[in-house]
């Protein structure tokens, strides 16, 4: 047998039994086969699809959770601030009123103080005014009778008046 | 691998009667002398039994059926055992393997050699493991592949991706049949062949111009106008120059699937001539010394030759795609090269 | 055509092993092809000599610078058009 010659039966046994495997194949095989790998593959980038779109979603929800919590922080330094600057402002305001209450009671009790003293003095002038009338009395009655005693006295007392 | 077992059956029988083997049946009537290149030919070559092995003057052989259709007498069918030793049946007798006529008519030989034998075990082979895998997949559906489907999947989705969809592009799916079914028949045969006592399937030019003729008839069936544009008004050559141009384009059509088919007969005849060579040594040296290293080599070859095994299926595969890629694709040079006359009016062009 | 999860860039992605391995069988075809493309044409003249019994094997001469000149064709487009 020349091997470079091709044999006729072979050829047709060839050409027979290989398109009956390839027609059995495609049908049995190769069909479900590719089907089942593509349908894998489609399944996985499915999965995978749907692994980054929760990843994404998770990372939005964090991202959503931050936001709210600096929010809540923000908010919370705010109140926080808020009250210091009030609570401040009470003690300041209350310093101011107590201050001020402190200020009016002296200058009252100054006031009072200067009105008694003014009394006080008012009622010495009187006192001394009457005094003055009584003894200017006594000695006028005295003197009515003694003459040089009377000059005398006046005298004195004029004297007493230009040293005040 | 055949070689090496049956060279381990001569050496028994060299050691035990320190004689000569007969290699083969062709060979066992000048068993004095031992023709390596003979020999060789006859196992890479077709024969209408199957001869497993020689031990000592015990040929085991498995008689194969002889089918013969004939002008005159008809179709014929028996046993190769009748025409053995050169007997002659029913008027048929064999001349070098070659089935004859002792009336001179001329005779179609539709036996099962033993080339037909081992096509329909690799066939066999090819619908049993491939439906069994198929099966995997219906029954665990998307789920991780197990055993076989396992071990065949990575193949079936490098044909797939790398061989189809980059040769022939988005019409790939149609294909893929064919493509899977050439791949792993080449393979499965390579290796059958590799076998001890197996046949040169995908070394026998039949088998390879039959793959190469489908191939180039798929080409042909699946190719769209820009192919035959090209070939018959091939885009930039003066038309004077068509004339040769379109016989050379022809010669391409043909060389193609004719360079498949060469390619693979000689690459697997070739390795299957090199094993066989080597464990020819022992006998031509005629010396025990040499058989370690006459093995050695042989055992390395063999090696070699599981990696040609695939190897040369991927070659096929790839080359048969780039062919129907070829035939497929839509050219760019058809959008501005082809049917340059309507060039006076490219503004209705597009 | 990728999967998504395959990395880019990789020296081992099985992408440009394959794609390797397939420069080398695509150049190894355009070689085969052309020694084919010669002893074809040649072997096709030889027995158009032989069938017409010429004196002059004219149909091997032509027949093998026509495979000679498609082969050298076939192979420059196959190179220049790359991949």
């Amino acid at each position: 047998m020349n091997i470079v010659t091709p044999e006729i039966g072979l050829i047709f046994w060839q050409v027979v039994i290989f398109l009956i495997v390839v027609l059995l194949l495609r049908a049995y095989a190769w069909k479900p086969i590719l089907s089942s790998l593509k349908e894998r593959e489609s399944s996985i980038e499915g999965a995978l699809r749907m692994a980054d779109q929760a990843k994404l979603e998770m990372q939005q929800l964090q991202a959503g959770n931050e936001k709210l919590l600096a929010e809540a922080r923000m908010e919370r330094d705010r109140i926080l601030k808020e009250a210091t600057t009030m609570s401040n402002q009470f003690i300041e305001q209350a310093k101011t009123k107590a201050t001020e209450e402190g200020a009016r009671m002296i200058e009252q009790a100054r006031e009072a103080i200067r009105n008694e003293k003014n009394a006080a003095l008012a009622e010495v002038k009187n006192t001394a005014a009457q005094l003055s009338i009584d003894i200017a009395e006594r000695i006028l009655r005295r003197e009515l009778t003694d003459q040089p005693a009377q000059q005398q006295l006046v005298d004195s007392y004029l004297k007493e008046v230009k040293l005040n | 691998m055949k070689r090496l077992l049956f060279a381990l059956f001569c050496l028994l029988s060299l050691t035990a009667r320190a004689s000569e083997p007969v290699a083969t049946t062709a060979d066992a009537t000048e068993s004095e002398n031992f023709n390596p290149g003979e020999m060789i030919l006859h196992h890479i070559g077709d024969s209408h039994e199957w001869h497993w092995f020689t031990l000592g003057e015990t040929h085991v052989t498995t008689y194969l059926p002889v089918i013969a259709y004939r002008a005159g007498s008809g179709l014929s069918v028996f046993s190769s055992h009748e025409l053995a030793e050169g007997k002659v049946h029913e008027g048929l007798k064999l001349e070098h393997e070659h089935l004859v006529s002792t009336d001179g008519a001329k005779v179609y030989d539709f036996s099962i050699t033993k080339n037909v034998a081992t096509l329909m075990i690799a066939s066999a082979l090819l619908l049993i493991v491939f439906i069994s895998v198929a099966r995997g997949y219906a029954k665990r559906g998307t789920a991780a592949p197990r055993g076989m489907q396992s071990f065949f999947e990575p193949l079936i989705i490098f044909i797939r991706d790398e061989v189809a969809k980059k040769s022939i592009g988005p019409k790939y799916e149609r294909y893929m049949p064919y493509l899977l079914t050439v791949f792993f028949f080449i393979w499965f045969s390579n290796l059958l062949g590799l076998l001890p006592g197996g046949a040169n399937l995908t070394g026998n030019i039949a088998v390879t111009l039959t793959l190469a003729a489908i191939t180039l008839l798929i080409t042909l069936f699946s190719s769209n106008k820009n192919y035959w544009a090209h070939i018959f008004a091939t885009p930039g050559v003066p038309k004077p120059l068509l004339f040769i141009m379109i016989p050379v384009e022809l010669i391409g059509v043909v060389v193609k699937p004719f360079s498949l088919m060469v390619r693979l007969f000689a690459n697997i005849t070739a390795g299957h001539i090199v094993t066989l060579s080597f464990i020819s040594l022992i006998f031509i040296f005629r010396n025990i010394g040499i058989a370690p290293i006459s093995i050695a080599f042989g055992l390395f070859i063999f090696f070699l030759e599981l990696l040609v095994a695939i190897l040369q299926a991927y070659i096929f595969t790839l080359l048969t795609a780039m062919y129907i890629g070829g035939a497929v694709e839509d050219h760019h040079d058809a959008d501005y090269q082809i049917g340059g006359g309507d060039g006076a009016a490219p503004a209705q062009a597009h | 055509m990728a999967s998504p999860v395959k990395p880019p860039d990789n020296p081992d992605n099985p992408d440009n092993r394959s794609d390797r391995l397939r420069t080398v069988a695509r150049y190894s075809g355009i070689g085969m092809q052309m020694a084919a493309t010669i002893g074809l044409s040649t072997w096709a003249g030889y027995s158009l000599d032989k069938h017409y019994q010429t004196n002059t094997p004219w149909f091997t001469l032509g027949l093998m610078l026509l495979g000679l000149f498609a082969a050298l064709y076939n192979v420059i487009r196959a190179v220049s058009k790359g991949e």
